[in-house]
């Protein structure tokens, strides 16, 4: 049975164990999803480069977006080839949908911050100069998160824009998931570390509990002699409390026998009387 | 036998002959110490112990989730290679329709150069030929690419050079494997991203690690140390035959039981000797004979010769110290505060206000407030119980925090600010001052400051609020359970006046309003954040220090009539100031101000001087600073946006007023 003190004390230090495990989940699970958004814009960025390649090559020849049919197929194969895609669009300079994946959507047209966004890119020459990464925009939606690049001519002018939604995992989202072990293993561990820590408390206190259950007893049973007191329910982690019970009883069995004695005394001269 | 006999005195504990009052005082109190050692020890061992386990965890946890993360991320990371690696498939198989020769390709290595460059996260790119030999790598890691790879490699799903993964992607031209192409992708996480886990990871740690230190010293305090010092004093007095103390401490455990048995058995011989007095005398009704009075008398006098009997009622229990209960209460207290800390300038309602405008209006209102709020719960809530007291400041606290997650003007977190105050003000007052509680502030910032950090990246602003309001609640119902009683504190009240008390509380205060002053002036020099708001802020600043320093000014202004004139002088200058920064042109507004609000401080000191050397006793004359420091706090700031530089010329008025009364009285 553990004591009383080792059960609050192993209780005071499950609870930190649990807000720790609580924290570190947490931190891990924003971590992970951080890391997996990285990762799988970096992925559909790429996917994103490749089919601006393929759509401006033809421009190049002096063709029309609008005439380029087989785009419609295009995206619709890379669409379908990752789950994770929700739509490619592709529109023109003015914002105009040309060609979607999103067969629910009834669009027309992009949304504004999406033009503004591809307008916003810096032209064929200044890409050059500035790191890919900025030739992509980012946008959240609702939901999802939407890249876009801006589609360009020989000229350098935006002739129209690119857009690839995709889903994403939100933070919370996958946090009790049976599967998470950034939960699990920190929630283990606290546990773990609660037993141990208890174990440990228990060694600590039960010498302390045992003597002083031991002294309560003793008070209790008027047995206050070194015999009961100094036996073997003092250790040495204790020694001084069974010293300060031992002279405090001695100190109430002095005032005690005293009385005793005073209370004779006063019987004898009544029974004199 | 005494209780230093059977111990090891601490080194110079000695007593002699002769000795004064303070030194058999500190000889008794090493005794004490040396009593009581175990206890410490015994303190050490079960904290070090605790903290040891959670660092423990906090690394093991930290790595094993590091690990595990990375294992859930292959998942990402394998797709991130095949999309690249088909990307590249698809380019290469173009290549051979257009009739290019596998082994003609020329310019591989610069075009898998430009893939690999496209993500730092992508190690290698890689074309083998169709028996898995190395034909062209590129990347910052192309030497983990092997000359060749077996066939078993080239059949599983993917390639595990160190530190990356890498799907094997075939090439393929009527129908027959040309090649493959390998892209290998860094399977673990970016530096970066370990250093933000590990920094968080770190903060939280050190959080946690305060935050049990204080939760195990404080129930140590009070399951052992408490009760060991209650039974070590108690044995004390019984030496020197003081029969008439006791101790009222509850503990859980078997140190409760032994204190219950304790106190049971000086029940017992209590009652023994009153009951042998009520035999002695009361129980004769009156018929004595005057020689067996006088034996009987000489029976009881020596009988109670040594002893000191406590009366028929009660004895009265043995002082114990309450600082460790007391610094855990400071602790848990605070600890909201320092959670919200990090959310300070996150405040939707502040978002239109420069960052020392925002402070200034979350920190001054809730410091201006706390003298006011333990001046209140001295003189409201005087009946009720330490803890009950703690408690219902603790839960205004919470309220004024709770609120601040719905506050949307500058108004409302001002006045919820001061409510707060008033709270946080309230609950100090069963707690006095001293070191103890200093301490506990202090650590409470450090325990709540990185977790608040946390929860506000992780989700967000608006979830701080409540939750520091939640942990200024729990804090304040579980500490507000545990704190003495009145009676288990103190046993007289010489102990209590032997201290004098201490103000730390409005010297606190003082001491950052004075630091925040200069940054507010500064700002409003540079004419940045909302004028009315800082410019009066300012004021309530000056009025406050004023009224806190008039005590010890007041007696330097020499005779009254000296300090009636500094008054209206003071009076003078605080209206000329008001009235040319009302009508000063605005270019030369924004300059002016931080030195009218130097005169304006000067001239309010010399008036609150005055004021408060007239209000005549000490006690009452510190408690109208208090007030007139919190009320004029909270009016100023709740007079803010209504009135602005104009209430600046009705204060000046009024005090114009009030001191020409003076100087005519």
């Amino acid at each position: 049975m553990p004591t009383a003190l080792a059960l609050r004390m192993t209780t005071i230090l499950g609870s930190v164990l649990l807000l720790l495990a609580l924290l570190f989940s947490l931190t891990l699970e924003a971590m992970h999803v951080d890391s997996e958004r990285d990762l799988r814009e970096g992925r559909f960025a790429y996917s994103l480069a490749q089919l601006k390649q393929r759509v401006e090559s033809p421009l190049s020849l002096g063709l029309e977006v609008e005439s380029l049919d087989y785009l419609q197929q295009l995206l619709e194969m890379e669409a379908a080839a990752d789950p994770e895609i929700l739509s490619i669009d592709l529109f023109d300079s003015e914002g105009s949908l040309l060609f979607t994946t999103d067969r629910v959507g009834i669009r027309q047209a992009v949304p504004e911050g999406w033009l503004e966004a591809t307008l916003a890119l810096p032209t064929p020459d200044e890409a050059e100069q500035t790191p890919q990464s900025e030739a992509i925009w980012h946008l959240d939606e609702r939901d999802g998160q939407a890249l876009g690049v801006a589609l360009h001519n020989d000229f350098g002018l935006v002739v129209g824009g690119l857009v690839l939604r995709h889903s994403i995992t939100r933070v919370g989202e996958g946090y009790l998931s049976t599967q998470n072990m950034a939960l699990a293993l920190p929630l283990a561990l606290a546990l773990g570390g609660t037993l141990i820590g208890g174990l440990l408390f228990q060694r600590l206190c039960r010498p302390v509990e045992r003597e002083a259950a031991a002294l309560a007893e003793a008070l209790y049973r008027h047995q206050t002699e070194a015999k009961t007191l100094d036996s073997k329910t003092a250790s040495n982690a204790t020694g001084s409390l069974t010293a300060t019970v031992t002279v405090l009883h001695s100190a109430v069995q002095a005032a005690e026998r005293r009385c005793r004695e005073a209370t004779g005394e006063v019987e004898r001269i009544d029974g004199r009387n | 036998m005494a209780v230093t006999d059977q111990l090891p005195l601490a080194p110079g504990a000695s007593v002699t002959k002769g000795e004064t009052l303070d030194e058999t005082a500190e000889a008794d109190s090493r005794t004490l110490l040396v009593q009581t050692a175990w206890t410490l020890r015994l303190r050490t061992r079960l904290v070090l112990c605790g903290l040891l386990i959670v660092l423990l965890t906090a690394g093991l946890s930290g790595w094993l989730g590091l690990r595990a993360v990375e294992h859930r991320l292959e998942g990402e990371m394998i797709s991130a290679s095949r999309t690249v690696g088909n990307g590249l498939v698809q380019q290469f198989e173009l290549a051979l329709e257009a009739g290019i020769p596998f082994d003609r390709l020329t310019g591989v290595e610069d075009f898998l150069a430009t893939t690999t460059s496209f993500d730092e996260r992508i190690g290698f790119a890689a074309l083998l030929d169709g028996e898995g030999a190395k034909v062209a790598a590129a990347g910052r890691n192309n030497g983990l690419v092997p000359d060749r790879l077996t066939t078993g490699a080239l059949n599983a799903e993917a390639f595990r050079p160190a530190g990356h993964l890498a799907v094997i992607a075939p090439i393929s031209h009527q129908g027959t494997t040309q090649g493959y192409v390998l892209v290998g992708v860094g399977d673990g996480l970016p530096s970066q991203t370990i250093l933000a886990f590990t920094t968080a990871a770190a903060l939280a740690t050190l959080a946690l690690l305060v935050l049990l230190h204080e939760a195990l010293r404080a129930t140590l305090f009070k399951s052992v140390e408490r009760p060991a010092e209650a039974l070590a004093r108690l044995a004390a007095a019984l030496e020197r035959g003081d029969l008439s103390r006791t101790t009222w401490l509850a503990a859980p455990g078997s140190m409760g039981r032994l204190l219950l048995a304790t106190r049971h058995r000086l029940a017992g011989v209590n009652t023994a000797f009153h009951a042998f007095l009520l035999s002695a005398f009361a129980a004769r009704a009156g018929h004595f004979e005057p020689p067996v009075l006088r034996e009987i008398t000489d029976v009881v006098r020596r009988g109670l010769g040594p002893h000191r009997l406590p009366p028929v009622a009660g004895a009265w229990p043995v002082a114990v110290a309450g600082d460790g209960l007391f610094r855990l209460a400071a602790f848990a207290l605070l600890l909201g505060e320092a959670v919200l800390l990090p959310g300070w300038w996150n405040l939707g309602a502040l978002e239109a206000l420069s960052r020392d405008a925002a402070t200034a209006l979350l920190a001054l209102p809730l410091l201006l407030a706390i003298p006011l709020g333990y001046n209140l719960a001295g003189r409201a809530l005087a009946g009720f119980a330490p803890g009950m007291t703690f408690t219902a400041g603790a839960l205004i606290a919470a309220a004024g925090q709770l609120g601040l997650a719905l506050a949307d003007t500058p108004e409302a977190v001002a006045a919820l600010r001061i409510l707060g105050g008033l709270g946080i003000g309230m609950a100090f007052h069963p707690l006095g001052g001293g070191v103890a509680l200093t301490r506990g502030a202090l650590l409470a910032l450090v325990a709540g400051t990185g977790p608040g950090f946390l929860f506000l990246a992780l989700t967000g602003s608006p979830n701080l609020a409540p939750l520091a309001a939640l942990v200024t609640a729990i804090g304040g119902l579980l500490v507000g359970q545990s704190l003495p009683e009145r009676n288990e504190a103190t046993d007289n009240a010489s102990q209590a006046h032997a201290t004098p008390r201490s103000r730390p509380l409005p010297l606190f205060s003082l001491g950052l309003l004075t630091a925040l002053l200069p940054t507010l002036l500064a700002n409003r020099a540079a004419g940045s954040g909302p004028p009315d708001i800082v410019a009066l802020l300012a004021v309530v600043i000056a009025l406050a220090a004023g009224v806190l320093l008039s005590g010890s000014l007041a007696p330097a202004l020499g005779p009254v009539r000296t300090r009636r004139f500094a008054a209206l002088g003071g009076g003078l200058c605080f209206a000329l100031a008001a009235f040319l920064s009302h009508t000063a042109p605005s270019t030369l507004h924004a300059m002016a101000v931080p030195a009218l609000a130097g005169a304006v401080l000067a001239g309010l000191l010399l008036i609150a001087a005055t004021l408060t050397a007239e209000a005549g006793e000490c006690r009452p004359r510190s408690t109208q600073n208090v007030i007139a420091l919190a009320g004029g706090a909270a009016l100023g700031l709740l007079a803010i946006s209504a009135f602005g530089w104009p209430l600046l010329f009705a204060l000046a008025a009024a005090a114009l007023l009030a001191t020409s009364l003076m100087g005519r009285r």
